[in-house]
């Protein structure tokens, strides 16, 4: 076959797809379609992501020696811990999707359910779901490290460089 | 069968939500005071950026998780099936927006450390010039009194040798014996005391009283290397110093030495040109000190070089021509000297020899 003719060929195939896909819209693939899982994969990808830059803050900082100083180690503190939490949220995430529905029972004369304990994927998912005792010691370091920040700038008026 | 109940799961998750909430809210206002404190400071604007998505990121999250408890307990469950959505949506962009915010940080940094290097350069290069300045008004004041004294010295001296020649001339014509004569030589000896002042004034003020010291010559050029480093950088010019492995020292004015190897250097980054070398060597010569700036640029025209130390004479590219002359006379101050050899197309090589000891001018600041 000459090229020629190659190219008439694949242009005959386009013409013919184009013409199905246009009798029988269910066949075309352009627009995508926005399942529920998605979202979930969405927001794990967002935890894998704030994963990294927090680890790459925390490198950053080691890098730099900061963290020798009271302020940073605080702010590098709470950083790790937010780590620990993103993990924690992550693995809580996927027990969760595992989780039927018919664990969850409200007993009677209760109005908060319980979970009935049929394997240790429920143990796991009652632990994971108290994941503000990681999130909330978190937001306290920062909270500390910036308050000791504040000091220093009062004492230096931002015009030095930051030490505590 | 065991049941857990999720009443403890429920009430740290709460508990926990409005603690996110206090505490963020907190963080926001700490770092509000430091931007207060700051508006300019670039770390105090990246932690408000921080703190500002941490914030969002808490504030979403526990309003999301509160509002799904207050349905539960007020029979509307059913609706928070249809806002959870929404809520886990805005989560999922707080972590982004914090996750590219902290990703940020490394490069902030980078930019911290480089501005603090660069207010801690100017501010020692501003200690410098204010050193220098008073050098040079010390260095100026001096000078025009050694002129002054000189000019004085200048002018009673001729009055004087005529007295004195004028006396001796009397002398002769008195006779032997003649009680005047005492006199003639009580003149002549008060005017030879004058003639001794006026030679010791002069010799003296020759010497001016300049702010010596024992300087170390390596030490000073590799000041005045980082000096003009970033110039060199700017410029794509290579500096690189061959150091004497022992200390050269000599007596000299810390600051004017200094500024003529900055003249020197400055000659040859702005006589090269991108990728062009400079080597500068510094070695113990036979009973002296040297530094020798040897760069491959494009060199010195002969008819150039013969005059490159007359004031005001210019290559073109300089901006003032006197930069070689002042070099020539402070190297010359310290009863050193300065040679300058350049052919075309090899480069340009600049010798400054000082003597281990000022010899005459030998003075301590």
């Amino acid at each position: 076959m000459t090229g020629g003719g190659r190219t008439g060929s694949v242009t005959v195939f386009l013409m013919a797809a184009l013409m199905a896909s246009a009798f029988n819209p269910r066949t075309v693939f352009a627009l995508q379609t926005h399942a529920a899982p998605e979202g979930l994969y969405v927001h794990q990808g967002a935890h894998l992501f704030l994963i990294f830059s927090l680890a790459a803050f925390l490198f950053s900082l080691r890098r730099s020696r900061l963290e020798t100083e009271k302020a940073w180690r605080l702010l590098s503190w709470g950083a790790f811990l937010l780590i620990l939490w993103n993990a924690w949220a992550f693995a809580g995430h996927i027990a969760e999707t595992f989780l039927p529905e018919s664990v969850f029972i409200v007993l009677p004369g209760r109005t908060v359910p319980a979970l009935a304990m049929q394997s240790w994927l429920e143990a796991a998912y009652y632990v994971l779901q108290m994941d503000h005792l990681l999130c909330l010691p978190a937001l306290v370091f920062f909270c500390a490290g910036l308050r000791k920040l504040h000091a220093v700038f009062q004492e230096n008026g931002g015009t030095k460089r930051v030490r505590s | 069968m065991t049941f857990w109940s999720l009443s403890p799961v429920w009430i740290i998750d709460f508990a926990g939500s409005l603690g996110m909430i206090i505490v963020s809210t907190m963080c926001l206002a700490t770092t509000r005071k430091i931007i207060r404190k700051a508006p300019e400071n670039a770390l105090a604007n990246y932690l408000l950026w921080f703190t500002g998505a941490l914030f969002a990121f808490s504030v979403s999250r526990s309003a999301g998780h509160i509002l799904k408890h207050i349905l539960f307990f007020s029979g509307h469950f059913d609706l928070w099936k249809q806002l959870s959505p929404i809520s886990g949506s805005i989560n999922t962009i707080t972590f982004v927006i914090i996750g590219s915010v902290t990703l940020y940080f490394g490069r902030m940094e980078t930019i911290m450390n480089r501005m603090a290097r660069d207010r801690e350069k100017i501010s020692s290069f501003s200690r410098e010039l204010l050193e220098l300045n008073k050098d040079i008004e010390s260095i100026v004041s001096e000078r025009t009194r050694v002129e002054m004294a000189l000019r004085f010295a200048h002018d009673v001296r001729n009055p004087s040798m005529i007295i004195g020649g004028l006396v001796r001339r009397m002398k002769k014509n008195i006779p032997e014996g003649n009680p005047e004569l005492k006199k003639i030589d009580q003149i002549q000896e008060q005017v030879k005391k004058l003639e001794s002042l006026i030679t010791k004034l002069d010799l003296s003020e020759k010497k001016g009283k300049w702010k010596f010291s024992a300087l170390e010559l390596s030490a000073l050029v590799e000041e005045a290397m980082a000096a003009v480093a970033d110039e060199a950088e700017r410029r794509g010019v290579i500096l690189f110093l061959d150091r004497a492995p022992s200390p050269l020292t000599f007596q000299g004015n810390r600051h004017l030495v200094k500024i003529a190897l900055m003249h020197v250097l400055r000659n040859a980054i702005e006589a090269c040109g991108s990728g062009d070398t400079i080597q500068i060597v510094t070695e113990a010569g036979e009973k002296t000190v040297l530094v020798r700036i040897e760069d491959n640029g494009p060199g010195i025209p002969p008819e150039m070089v013969q005059h490159i130390f007359e004031p005001f004479f210019t290559t073109g590219k300089g901006t003032t021509g006197i930069g070689l002359p002042y070099v020539k006379q402070i190297v010359e101050d310290h009863n050193g000297s300065i040679e300058l050899a350049s052919s075309r197309d090899k480069g340009t090589s600049v010798v400054i020899v000082f003597p281990p000891l000022l010899g005459e001018l030998s003075r301590k600041g």
